[in-house]
């Protein structure tokens, strides 16, 4: 092959670079949504779906003091959004912590579904403005 | 120079005034004691007979209480058969004091079991006296104070409902404060064993099972079967701590603590308020909340 040293180490990198990036695409996930590092012992698959009045800046579901789905990006969202989690569900219960923050202080209604291991749906709403922190029981 | 005289005489002579036209209140409850504080503010004058850290299922008015009770306006009581003096608390106002007992109205939550036993230092009862670890409850007491305020000095309606707003809002952060320190514990793991039988109502509101030791008053005290079936359900329950009371001997916990590897996870606040940090509703809230998510999380 000729051609200068150089020349041929800048087309190599340029290939290297090209081939990256559907490589980063093909393994990464929306690096706006944060899921769970590690599910937690007993954890079972659980459906979580928001259905914001509006579009907030961002989400975080906390368990137990863990963030298990969060969206930090302050990008404009969907109003729907859907999820899996995989969380402990006792009989008893579980408490999650919804912290929402919508634009320019705006007030706004947010809807969870949840649907538990036996495929029950449980739904509660809340209401806030600007940013917002709540603890929700379910069932 | 006569007119400064004059103003001088005036500022000197309005605090006075002032004093004397407070309203005579006698509270029998801590927490009671902090409710008309906080509503009347310098409108009332509020004598707690019951004092923090006192056992008030053993407490019995001595004739200067009595006396004080007898010049009241207003006598402020938790009901729920908490006061079984009431009778001479009553004789001493010639039966005509304006007795206002605060918890009758509140929906009772029945004792864990039944102890089997009287409950002596009140009328016996299967009902748990102790509505004030309701948050919700301590609302409604409020609103129920603010309005015999009201009904005994009208021109002060504005001062009054402005007070208990704002002890309200500081109520409802209470309220917000606690379901998240809750949150940090699984609901599966709020089984609350205490000395006695005091927290039906905290329960209630924050999804817990009380295993009591003892019964509904203090000085109740357990049988060998019910130190047996604690134990047991401890065990079976995977409890990690129980808890003693400020006002309690913990011999029986220790005991329990021995037989099942459960630690003893702190004091809780049960008659009412402490002294320190829990010489207020808010103080001794917080503490028994965090006392037990600490220790059970």
């Amino acid at each position: 092959m000729r051609g200068s040293p150089l020349l041929r180490a800048l087309i190599a990198f340029a290939f290297i670079a090209l081939a990256g990036v559907p490589l980063w695409k093909l393994t990464t996930v929306d690096g706006a949504v944060a899921a769970p590092a590690q599910a937690e012992a007993g954890a079972v698959p659980i459906g979580l779906r928001l259905t914001f009045s509006v579009a907030p800046e961002s989400f975080a579901i906390s368990h137990l003091g863990k963030v298990v789905w969060a969206d930090q990006s302050h990008e404009s969202h969907k109003t729907d959004e859907s999820h899996d989690l995989a969380l402990p569900f006792p009989e008893e219960g579980v408490d999650l912590v919804v912290k929402v923050a919508w634009p320019r202080d705006a007030e706004g209604a947010l809807r969870l579904r949840l649907t538990d291991p036996n495929g029950n749906e449980h739904d509660k709403t809340v209401w806030g403005r600007g940013e917002m922190e709540e603890v929700i029981a379910f069932p | 120079m006569k007119t400064v005289f004059v103003h001088l005489a005036a500022l000197l002579f309005i605090p006075a005034l002032n004093a004397a036209d407070r309203i005579r209140v006698s509270s029998f409850s801590t927490i009671l004691t902090e409710v008309a504080q906080q509503v009347g503010g310098d409108r009332v004058d509020v004598t707690g007979h019951v004092k923090p850290g006192l056992d008030p299922h053993e407490f019995e008015p001595k004739p200067a209480d009595l006396k004080i009770v007898g010049d009241s306006q207003l006598v402020l009581l938790s009901a729920k058969h908490m006061e079984g003096y009431v009778g001479k608390l009553r004789e001493a106002t010639g039966g005509t004091g304006n007795f206002l007992e605060v918890g009758a109205g509140f929906a009772s939550l029945k004792i864990a079991d039944d102890h089997g036993h009287a409950h002596p230092g009140h009328t016996h009862s299967e009902e748990d006296p102790h509505w004030w670890h309701s948050v919700g409850n301590v609302q409604k007491a409020t609103k129920i104070v603010r309005d015999a305020l009201k009904k005994i000095s009208p021109a002060d309606t504005v001062t009054f409902s402005a007070n208990a707003d704002q002890y309200l809002a500081q109520l409802d952060a209470l309220q917000k404060w606690t379901k998240a320190k809750l949150a940090e514990l699984p609901r599966n793991k709020r089984k609350l064993v205490t000395s006695h039988d005091a927290f039906q109502y905290f329960a209630k509101e924050n999804g817990f099972t009380v295993y009591a030791i003892e019964g509904v008053s203090s000085s109740d005290q357990p049988s060998s079967k019910r130190v047996a079936d604690l134990i047991r359900e401890v065990r079976e329950q995977g409890v990690k701590a129980v808890f003693s009371e400020s006002i309690e001997n913990p011999k029986v916990l220790k005991e329990i603590t021995r037989e099942t590897g459960a630690v003893i996870g702190g004091e809780l606040y049960a008659d009412g308020l402490g002294e320190g940090k829990a010489a207020t509703f808010e103080g001794m809230y917080k503490h028994n909340v965090s006392t037990i998510v600490d220790a059970l999380k």
